[in-house]
């Protein structure tokens, strides 16, 4: 080995050997000067190696041992915590294994998609988008497990989903238009519900659209395909590995020119898919089948009216119907609908999967669609738009063809709306974010307070939310979703101070502008029906939630299915105001519902899951359903140690209900050490004046009543009234409470004595 | 790939993380496409990745000749693994070590020379980077003297006399082992 010190100079003698002429090296070497002596021998072992001209010139032979798949992947392999069984299939963003968690934690199997190439750059994506994907959980959605990277491989777990696509399944069914529809109508369900959360597909396709051997439709990938679209484009016959070439049959205008793809973007490729279950044809008429072509197509050309192509016997057949029926259904309505999804501009597409689905419904209902073929009047309006120097004399002729058409004023409407859908979600924000910069923040920031009014360090929240809602007044009078986002804030700050009253009237009047703006039957309005159900509920206005409650919870059934955690949270929160109410019959088949949901969904052991476990029995101890109870508060109570530790504050609640329940059945020998346990616990956690330490304290003493242990109860009630006095004071109602069981006590023991003595 | 040149190695690390998969992938569906033992043939390989990384916008044109280097080094890396591989499965799934000496007989001499540089490449490391650079990008990467001076910033001469210094200095250490 040679030492690094030297290599400078056994460099440059290399240098000069290297040079020389072969024949001269020898006598080269002998004459070297004595300074060279000491490294003399590592030069010499270097000459000495004297590698051949072919010595490193290639590099040898590898054999593919293993057989390696597409990627290198074999099964049993490790990729993150998941074993690899066997290859699903591969395209050109990677392959996708069906794999299994190889600690064998769950037994499920799920799909493994390992992306490769230049696509582990958009993998970034998931790390931050991974939380909203796994709470995207639906009925119609495949989930969305897990994301990582091993050893630079990322890899993502899907739900395995086993089906048929949904265009597939429909023929082989010979499935009819209704039957169609009624399928399609539960991946516009989906999807709404997907875009809701903020997710957008990008790659809707019937691959990616699965039936089920049950005939339920499954969404595969939905989330994941922006990030791993966006290398597709470069893909070349050079470097894709599976062959399979990625059409862009199902893209909408703006993923093929590049302009900012939305929800919009799914509406047009659902119309695409909605378009081949009607008719098995393509929306375009192609000249020369090729890529470019049909990418010019689908910027450029008019789609064929479904109900004017030639359908063939073939098709016909397969929608159990004749080629003549079949264009009978579909002219008019279907026709429409089906174009408006596939509008060039996103703006005159459905502006939701809901949009497009209630027209469906609609439709299927015998009712009139909203959408309008392409009038007249819809063609003056856009001449309108690309003439605006001829604007005021193109209004009139809009007017006068409007009158013409004999739906003027409906139409304008319908127009007017969609037009304001498609530019107030940005503005709203912005001009959200603007009042609370300008109106709220600045009050306190010196930075942004202008000279005028001097900034105030010591401002309470509370003063500056009151100026803040004092300033909206009539400044949106014309942006009335931009005061329902504005009310919002303020009145969830007003929540965060317990605020109740001032929360209330704002989120009352958010809740009339967007019923009134947005109709019922949308996700806005119903968020913040949500908001103010709650804020009557703190307030213990029961009546008023209820209401609240039971108008939202069939829409939001609606919108976003029955088993959305949204949905779920109503129903319990409902639920809790039936208890609350007295109306038990009504509250338990809510939380059997959400238990049984969140069982399955989330798990046995998940604290949602918990939570509702233990409503549930405190509710049936309330119902004196005195066994159910039991099975069920012990299960909790066993459940939350294991999970949450035997000293969670969670765990301790339920506990302490457990203790009520025993006393319900007069079983005190059961809840006397319960309850000392829960106490010690608490005292040691809490601290000894917590009140949920003192509660725990007080039913203790209780219960030593109850059991006929006067001494020790007197003697509790006493500690605990001493604490209360000094920390809520004599008037506080728990303070009064306690004064008056002790009271009780002290008549009841000083009757007793008496007897005795008589 | 600019802030690569500025010499962050965190920048590297990620390009390193991105060409690791991708060249393993291309030289996996080579080998696989070719099933008898072949010839890797890692020049185009490394081009290949260049182009596709070009193609997606994660390098420059003007990048060029610092990608190579860098793709010289995962190159590196991926070919040692699949030797490595090789050599493992053929001995029932067990690490290789670069002890090779009793199993010599049992594992294809490409699989030991490949290793066996690899090893050496790490001790020449101490004594000059620079010399393994040029092996990397010569040896591994096939690239030709004209590209490895033009990615290292030398004449074409002293990459030659470079890569001679190298074979010797790798030769004798082969020898020692």
């Amino acid at each position: 080995m040679i030492e690094p010190a030297t290599w400078p100079t056994l460099s440059k003698l290399l240098d000069e050997w290297l040079d020389l002429p072969p024949e001269s090296r020898a006598g080269w070497l002998e004459g070297l000067s004595p300074e060279y002596n000491e490294i003399l021998p590592a030069f010499r072992t270097l000459l000495e190696a004297q590698p051949g001209d072919t010595f490193l010139n290639t590099l040898p032979v590898l054999d593919g041992a293993g057989e390696p798949s597409v990627a290198g992947f074999t099964a049993d392999m490790h990729v993150g915590p998941y074993r690899l069984i066997r290859e699903l299939g591969h395209g050109g963003m990677g392959v996708v294994w069906l794999a299994e968690r190889a600690d064998g934690a769950f037994e499920r199997r799920i799909a493994l998609k390992l992306p490769v190439g230049p696509y582990v750059r958009q993998f970034a994506y998931f790390a931050r988008e991974r939380d909203v994907l796994a709470r995207l959980v639906h009925p119609h959605i495949a989930r969305f497990y897990d994301a990582g990277i091993d050893r630079g491989q990322p890899y993502i777990a899907l739900e395995y989903v086993e089906g048929e696509a949904i265009t597939a399944h429909s023929d082989r069914r010979t499935a009819d238009i209704r039957q169609r529809l009624n399928l399609f109508l539960d991946v516009l369900r989906a999807v709404q519900y997907a875009h809701t959360s903020l997710v957008v597909h990008r790659d809707l396709k019937p691959s990616n659209i699965l039936v089920t051997a049950d005939g339920d439709v499954r969404l595969l990938d939905f989330g994941i395909a922006k990030p791993l679209t966006e290398g597709e484009a470069q893909e070349t016959e050079l470097t894709r590995i599976g062959g399979r070439a990625l059409t862009p049959d199902y893209a909408s205008p703006e993923q093929i020119t590049g302009a900012p793809v939305t929800t919009a973007s799914d509406v047009y490729s659902l119309g695409v898919l909605l378009y081949e279950l009607l008719t098995g044809e393509r929306p375009y008429r192609l000249n020369r089948a090729t890529r470019g072509s049909l990418e010019e197509a689908i910027v450029s050309a008019d789609a064929i009216r479904p109900s004017q192509l030639r359908l063939s016997e073939d098709k016909a057949r397969s929608r159990t119907s004749t080629p003549k029926r079949l264009a009978r259904m579909l002219a008019g309505d279907l026709d429409t609908i089906v174009l408006k999804a596939l509008h060039k501009q996103p703006s005159e597409r459905y502006t939701t999967a809901d949009a497009f689905a209630q027209d469906i419904e609609r439709h299927l209902h015998g009712e009139a669609v909203l959408a309008r073929p392409e009038s007249v009047w819809y063609r003056a309006r856009k001449f309108v738009l690309r003439n605006k120097v001829a604007v005021s004399a193109a209004i009139a002729v809009v007017g006068a063809l409007a009158v013409g058409l004999g739906a003027a004023l409906w139409q304008v409407r319908v127009v007017r709306i969609e037009q304001q859908r498609a530019d107030t979600q940005a503005a709203t924000a912005r001009a959200v974010t603007e009042f609370l910069q300008n109106d709220l923040l600045a009050q306190a920031s010196p930075n942004m307070a202008g000279p005028a009014s001097a900034p105030d360090p010591d401002l309470k929240v509370r003063t500056a939310l009151d100026r803040a809602a004092a300033r909206i007044g009539s400044r949106f009078e014309k942006q009335p979703l931009v005061e329902a986002s504005i009310r919002q804030t303020i009145a969830e700050a007003y929540l965060d101070l317990g605020l109740y009253a001032e929360a209330q009237r704002h989120f009352e009047r958010g809740l009339e502008l967007r019923r009134h703006a947005l109709g019922e039957r949308h996700p806005a309005t119903l968020e913040i029906l949500n908001n103010l159900a709650d804020t009557y509920s703190e307030q213990g206005k029961y009546q008023q939630a209820e209401a609240l409650y039971t108008a939202g919870l069939p829409i939001q059934r609606q919108l976003f299915g029955d088993e959305h955690p949204t949905t779920l949270a109503m129903m319990s929160n409902l639920g809790l105001i039936y208890r609350r109410e007295e109306k038990y019959a009504q509250a338990e088949p809510l939380y059997t519902k959400v238990l049984a949901v969140r069982q399955r969904m989330l798990g046995p052991e998940h604290p949602d899951t918990l939570f509702i476990m233990n409503n549930l029995a405190v509710l049936y101890t309330a119902e004196r359903k005195f066994a159910q109870a039991e099975v069920l508060h012990r299960r909790v109570v066993e459940l939350k140690i294991r999970v949450l530790g035997p000293e969670h504050p969670s765990t301790l609640v339920s506990m302490n209900s457990l203790a009520v329940l025993y006393r319900e059945e007069r079983n005190y020998a059961e809840a006397e050490p319960l309850l000392t346990k829960v106490l010690g616990l608490r005292q040691r956690v809490l601290g000894e004046q917590h009140p949920h330490t003192l509660i725990t304290m007080n039913f203790l003493a209780g219960i030593y009543a109850l059991e006929g242990r006067y001494a020790e109860a007197q003697a509790l009630y006493a500690k605990v009234l001493e604490i209360r006095l000094r920390v809520l004071g004599k008037d506080h109602p728990d303070t009064q409470d306690t004064i008056q069981k002790l009271e009780a006590l002290r008549r009841h023991t000083g009757n007793e004595q008496a007897e005795r003595a008589r | 790939m600019a802030a690569a040149r500025r010499g962050e190695s965190e920048a590297l690390g990620t390009l390193f993380a991105e060409l690791y998969p991708e060249l393993r992938r291309l030289a996996h569906a080579r080998l696989k496409h070719h099933r008898a033992p072949t010839l890797l043939d890692t020049t185009s390989l490394v081009h290949e990745s260049y182009l596709r990384f070009l193609r997606a916008g994660q390098v420059q044109v003007s990048d060029r000749a610092h990608f190579l280097a860098y793709a010289a080094r995962v190159m590196r890396s991926v070919v040692v693994d699949f030797a490595r591989e090789s050599a493992a499965q053929r001995r029932g799934g067990q690490d290789v070590h670069i002890a090779l000496d009793t199993d010599a007989a049992r594992v294809p001499a490409g699989e030991v020379e490949i290793l066996r540089v690899h090893e050496a490449l790490e001790e020449l490391a101490t004594i000059s980077e620079r010399l393994v650079r040029v092996v990397e990008m010569r040896y591994f990467a096939g690239m030709s003297e004209a590209e490895i001076g033009e990615a290292l910033g030398l004449t074409e001469r002293t990459v030659r006399r470079d890569w001679e210094k190298a074979r010797m200095m790798l030769a004798a250490a082969l020898k020692r082992h």
